[in-house]
């Protein structure tokens, strides 16, 4: 293919593009006022990281029908490397024009039009692939959560705690990351709390959104309604993972006809609903060094938790503080939206995360608290490039150290 | 046995979360050409099912992947 | 009402092109699916619309107007000059100015309105951030609609006759279903849309906060 190769898009795309993205291409008067609320533009001043400029880009191609290989693959590389999709935008634009959304199609048409990072792509069908033949995996899946029970057994020095999985009956069916940070506090908070809970076969991450392809993010999301389906279960709490939240909770309902027959929490819900019930044990001296909490843009400003983690770490640590913005108004981390999952662009994610590291560093914090492993691993690469010296830790984990510290004295 | 495979490149994965291990592999086997093996270690225990389905995803061949106490010890063969 | 007026004619004309042109693009927005949305919401869309469009717009709850106090109060002028020079032409269908009592009290919004218009096209053309988003409509959109203020703001204070007054206006509206203006319309759906988003998720209204 050569830069002006033409690629076969479908006449009626944009007729066929549902009204809210259609609402947002046309509603921009281009005035410039989302301009400062990019973290992009914030660490760099140019302007092609001025929100309104990379919709324009998609805005040119659609009516231009500009479908060459150049025009598609320079709107893909600002799709996906110049936003992380957090919306910071809309809420200051004047119109609230989604720029977020319409960047999330133009990564859509990036992946039909063959121009999206081949490594998101090979992440989403990976997830897909995991789905298809539970079979091959399921004994290694087995396998490693015996492991992972051997040490919640050993941190709450209980022979009898368990990782449920394959439960039918539970009330709760708990979509965790892969790794055993995102499995093991969850574990020994559920242990604690006494509930009746089994863990999901399936990760809750789902590449399929971050690459706007709901084709494939829907079969991402089939996998762990059928599972819930299958096993009975009365909700799906999702792990400490921003996109996997606002996805399950707030837009996969759209996809199937009728929504879900389950509810969807956040672990921060459970949380902080068990602590305002009274139902977890707290030791605040577990966590005696200066906190902040980092506003994962998918978990607050699109999924609505605004006071919930803050209802959590106020009960299970001894200093909270607050950065500043924060809630709604919180600044991206640098790391959303996928980007962290292509090196080429490790350069360019570390100078919009400055907005970020100035924030921290500006609490005199000792300890982020992150809810999303996303921005966990941006903070992580963030802390060592900026020289932040602070340590990064999970809100569950968090809590898990108060309840240890209080049941076990440790 | 790991001893067996002969590894032309070797990775160290460990401390990586999620999808980092499936990124830095993927990258890794552009390096390498068609018949070579990557021989790599990783922490999270995620890789366990990730590497697999990723090479099923890619057309890629796991020789062999397994626990070896926290440490994922795993080869894995660039075969397209 | 003249009907061997020619500018008269010119204006009806024009006044069917572009309310026309306004109506035919609202309805190809219309004709995009909307999927239905089952996702059990944390507040009720109807009382985030209301906050979108009463609280939400206030200057101090949007960063943008707190960081450009200006352009912010440049903008509110420009659409009052606009929105007198409407309603302005809308009795002038009727009556003219001249005979109007009162008619004269419209000049302080129009000659605010002309300014802020004046100012918003030299910022486009001076602000290299501007000059990388703006489209030639900008320009034509932005200069129409200050013309138009202009022309009224002179037809109220007799300076110059209706004719001129509708002559302008009529270039806005013949040019107005090619170009951005209709944001008039469509702005009410991006607020509803917005509203709808982040009120169902719980953040606006934002919740009574906790610490």
């Amino acid at each position: 293919m050569t830069p002006e190769t033409q690629i076969k898009v479908p006449e009626d795309y944009k007729k066929k593009l549902p009204r809210d993205v259609a609402i947002a291409l046309e509603t921009c008067v281009r005035c410039g006022l989302c301009t400062e609320s990019c973290h992009y533009y914030k660490s760099n001043p140019k302007s092609d990281f001025i929100p309104a400029y990379r919709a324009e880009v998609f805005r040119r191609i659609l009516r231009k029908k500009d479908y060459s290989e150049k025009s598609l693959g320079a709107m893909s590389d600002i799709a996906f490397s110049n936003c992380t999709l957090c919306r910071r935008c809309v809420m200051t634009c004047p119109l609230g024009v989604d720029t977020g959304l319409l960047m999330r199609e133009a990564r859509g048409l990036a992946v039909a039009s063959g121009t999206a990072p081949e490594i998101l792509v090979q992440l989403a069908d990976t997830a897909i692939s995991r789905g298809e033949d539970i079979e091959i995996f399921r004994e290694m899946f087995l396998e490693n959560i015996k492991a992972l029970e051997e040490e919640v057994r050993q941190l709450t020095g209980d022979p009898q705690a368990v990782i449920p999985v394959d439960k039918k009956g539970a009330d709760i069916l708990f979509v965790a990351l892969s790794g055993a940070h995102s499995i093991i506090p969850p574990s020994i908070l559920f242990h604690y709390a006494k509930a009746n809970w089994t863990l999901s076969f399936f990760e809750a991450s789902n590449y399929g959104v971050l690459i706007g392809d709901k084709d494939r993010a829907k079969r991402i999301v089939q996998r762990i309604v059928d599972e819930a389906k299958r096993l009975g279960v009365k909700e799906i709490v999702v792990g400490e993972c921003g996109h996997a939240y606002n996805t399950l909770r707030w837009e996969a309902p759209k996809w199937f006809d009728g929504g879900f027959p389950f509810r969807v929490r956040s672990i921060i819900e459970v949380m902080a609903h068990l602590i305002q019930e009274g139902r977890l044990p707290l030791d605040k001296s577990a966590n005696p060094e200066p906190v902040i909490y980092h506003d994962a843009c998918n978990l607050t400003r699109n999924g609505g938790l605004l006071e919930e983690p803050r209802i959590v770490l106020r009960a299970a640590v001894k200093d909270y503080r607050e950065m500043s913005p924060n809630r709604d108004d919180s600044y991206c981390c640098g790391g959303g939206g996928g980007i962290i999952a292509v090196p080429e662009w490790d350069s360019k994610r570390m100078e919009a995360g400055k907005p970020k590291a100035e924030q921290i560093k500006a609490t005199g914090a000792k300890v982020v608290i992150v809810a999303c492993d996303n921005c966990r691993i941006q903070i992580n690469d963030l802390n060592e490039h900026y020289k932040l010296g602070i340590n990064i830790g999970g809100i569950t984990e968090t809590v898990v150290k108060a309840i240890l510290k209080a049941v076990k004295g440790s | 046995m790991a001893e067996e495979i002969k590894a032309n490149v070797t990775l160290n994965l460990e401390g990586l979360m999620c999808p980092m291990p499936v990124v830095r592999i993927s990258k890794a086997i552009k390096d390498v050409v068609v018949g070579e093996v990557i021989e790599a270690t990783a922490t999270d225990p995620g890789v366990l099912i990730d590497i697999p389905a990723w090479a099923r995803t890619t057309g890629n061949e796991v020789i062999k992947i397994e626990r070896e106490g926290k440490i994922v010890h795993f080869f894995v063969r660039r075969l397209k | 009402m003249d009907f061997t007026n020619p500018s008269y004619l010119v204006l009806i004309v024009s006044l069917v092109v572009g309310l026309g042109g306004i109506l035919v693009r609202v309805a190809m927005l219309l004709g995009h699916s909307a999927p239905k949305d089952p996702s059990p919401p944390r507040v009720s869309p109807f009382k985030s619309i209301v906050y979108a469009y009463t609280i939400g717009m206030l200057p101090w709850k949007k960063e943008s107007a707190r960081l450009h106090k200006l352009v912010y109060l440049r903008g509110v002028l420009l659409h009052l000059g606009v929105f007198t020079s409407i309603v302005l032409l809308w009795l002038s269908l009727f009556v003219d100015a001249k005979s109007l009592y009162g008619s004269v009290a419209f000049s302080p919004l129009l000659g605010l309105g002309f300014l802020a218009g004046l100012a918003a096209v030299i910022v486009r053309i001076a602000d290299k951030n501007l000059r990388a988003l703006n489209r030639p409509d900008d320009f034509i959109s932005l200069i129409l609609v200050t013309l138009i203020i202009l022309s009224a703001f002179g037809y109220v204070l007799s300076i110059t006759s209706r004719e001129v007054f509708w002559g302008a206006a009529s270039a806005v509206l013949l040019y107005l279903p090619w170009s951005k203006i209709p944001h008039v319309a469509y702005f009410f759906f991006a607020k509803n849309v917005f509203g709808i988003y982040f009120g169902r998720r719980g953040v606006m209204p934002a919740p009574k906060k906790s610490i």
